[in-house]
């Protein structure tokens, strides 16, 4: 499969979109089954974390069960290492730039800013993407995310809906 | 040894969850299917703040400050997933109950008596077929049989009790009155829902000053009923004001909670020209024996809404500002009203 700038463009908002929308299924299938799910950490040298198995990682999923797991929690709203209620969340993405493309997968960098309202107050998180799309099926998965948060001071929760 | 805990929401309800011995808060209101705000329940990102004014617990030694400051702390500011009662408590929750995953408890009942106690009023008892907890001073929501309207009205009778007393005021044509007047029977099903409200009793610690206005009179008796059961060592006086003789009632409780309740005393009052009441006018025309400390009283006052005006205009002209103020208006439901409270 061959993606336009366009056609990696609305992937990227559509699957912005389903968080925003609470369309937790629909997000999923946006993923791979085998993704890597990582937020590194900022270690104390305001360097980022480079091994999440070996260094702290503000998240880290090895596989798309993680992720399944967290939409799970927040499904069922039963939860005590969830937050109720998810708030309403709002996504900006831009930036995009394709960093290679091959017949099978494309790499994208793309810049997100994610405000996030709950209990009448308003948070904020920013950073930027990194994804590896598999583009052999009939539509893009995420093969691997990492996600740079640039405002890593996180005073409550920080969520997959955040990011 | 367990507590009970009431959580009062922003949106009026009020769900009681029990709290067992070294049980936090945020823990035991989780097992009853409430949750409360959190998000790292353990004392360090504020997001459970709430407010306790009543009841005694120990926050421990856990959580950082800027979850919550000492100051904050001083002002009765709480975090449910570090509080642990040691006594049944009242908790201030700062979100509507919807946003907790709850909402009005629902009880059923059945009409144990309806009594017509005076050509204006109704003395309505129920049976509830479960507990029902309420704070002294809080309404319920009471579904009109047949129909899809519910009225509100304050609880007369003893928290703790699953019977209930009300007493509700005889409109003519109201949907409610002409149910109770004209369809009631014995063992009759009702439905209620809450309890709700912010017009209950504080803890007792300086004199007190209940004005009631006509059935407004119901939230002061099961206050009453608290003060006799807890006991009352504060001077407390209610001045009882109605339009009419008749509309007088329950003067035999109210001699009773006069000769029983230490530190308690009472006046009525008639507004209407007709009457040889001894004492005519308003409420605020008889307040000779108000312990009105200087302010250092707490005030209770249910009424219609133009009471509550002038009960408020006379604390200004007297120039006494009360330690607190409470206050519930209440008006007779239009037909499709439902947040009025009797």
């Amino acid at each position: 499969m061959s993606l336009s700038y366009h056609d990696i463009e609305q992937f990227i908002i559509r699957e912005a979109r389903f968080l925003d929308d609470r369309e937790w299924d629909k997000w999923l299938e946006c993923y791979h089954e085998d993704v890597t799910y990582w937020m590194p950490a900022w270690d104390d040298d305001d360097e980022l974390t480079e091994d999440p198995q070996s260094e702290i990682s503000l998240i880290y999923y090895p596989n798309k069960e993680g992720l399944e797991d967290r939409i799970y929690r927040i499904k069922t709203e039963r939860s005590g290492a969830s937050s109720m209620p998810e708030p309403r969340t709002t996504h900006f993405t831009s930036n995009l730039e394709i960093l290679s493309q091959s017949d099978s997968e494309v790499k994208l960098r793309f810049n997100w800013l994610t405000k996030a309202y709950r209990y009448k107050q308003t948070a904020e998180f920013f950073g930027t993407s990194f994804y590896t799309l598999d583009i052999t099926g009939e539509q893009p998965v995420i093969r691997e995310k990492r996600m740079v948060l640039n405002n890593d001071c996180i005073n409550q929760v920080l969520d997959v809906y955040h990011l | 040894m367990s507590y009970n805990i009431a959580l009062n929401f922003e949106d009026g309800v009020t769900r009681f969850v029990s709290c067992n011995d070294g049980e936090t808060v945020l823990d035991a209101a989780y097992r009853a299917q409430i949750n409360l705000p959190m998000d790292c329940s353990d004392g360090v990102c504020g997001t459970c703040k709430g407010a306790c004014h009543q009841g005694d617990f120990d926050m421990g030694e856990e959580y950082i400050d800027e979850a919550l400051s000492d100051e904050e702390a001083d002002r009765g500011m709480v975090l449910t997933c570090q509080m642990v009662p040691s006594s049944d408590c009242v908790v201030e929750v700062p979100v509507a109950s919807t946003m907790c995953k709850t909402g009005n408890a629902e009880v059923t009942g059945t009409v144990a008596e309806v009594n017509l106690i005076s050509p204006t009023s109704i003395e309505l008892k129920i049976a509830a077929d479960d507990d029902i907890a309420f704070l002294p001073g809080q309404y319920v929501n009471i579904q009109v049989p047949d129909t899809e309207e519910t009225r509100a009205y304050s609880f007369s009778s003893k928290p703790g009790s699953r019977d209930l007393s009300f007493l509700i005021r005889n409109v003519p044509g109201g949907l409610m009155s002409s149910w109770l007047v004209g369809k009631a029977r014995t063992g009759d099903k009702v439905t209620l829902t809450g309890p709700m409200g912010s017009f209950y009793l504080r803890p007792v610690e300086r004199s007190i000053l209940m004005l009631a206005g006509g059935t407004g009179l119901a939230p002061m008796l099961a206050k009453l009923e608290y003060l006799k059961v807890h006991g009352c060592d504060q001077p407390t006086h209610l001045v009882y004001g109605v339009s009419n003789d008749d509309d007088l009632v329950c003067l035999d409780i109210l001699d009773r909670f006069a000769a029983e309740l230490d530190n308690f005393s009472y006046v009525t009052v008639v507004s209407g020209e007709d009457s040889d009441h001894p004492r005519k006018g308003y409420v605020t025309e008889h307040m000779d024996e108000a312990p009105l400390n200087d302010g250092d009283v707490d005030v209770y006052l249910c009424g219609p809404p133009p009471m509550v005006d002038s009960v408020l205009g006379f604390f200004r002209e007297q120039g006494i500002e009360p330690n607190s103020f409470h206050y519930e208006k209440f008006t007779p439901s239009a037909p499709a009203a439902k947040e009025n409270v009797a």
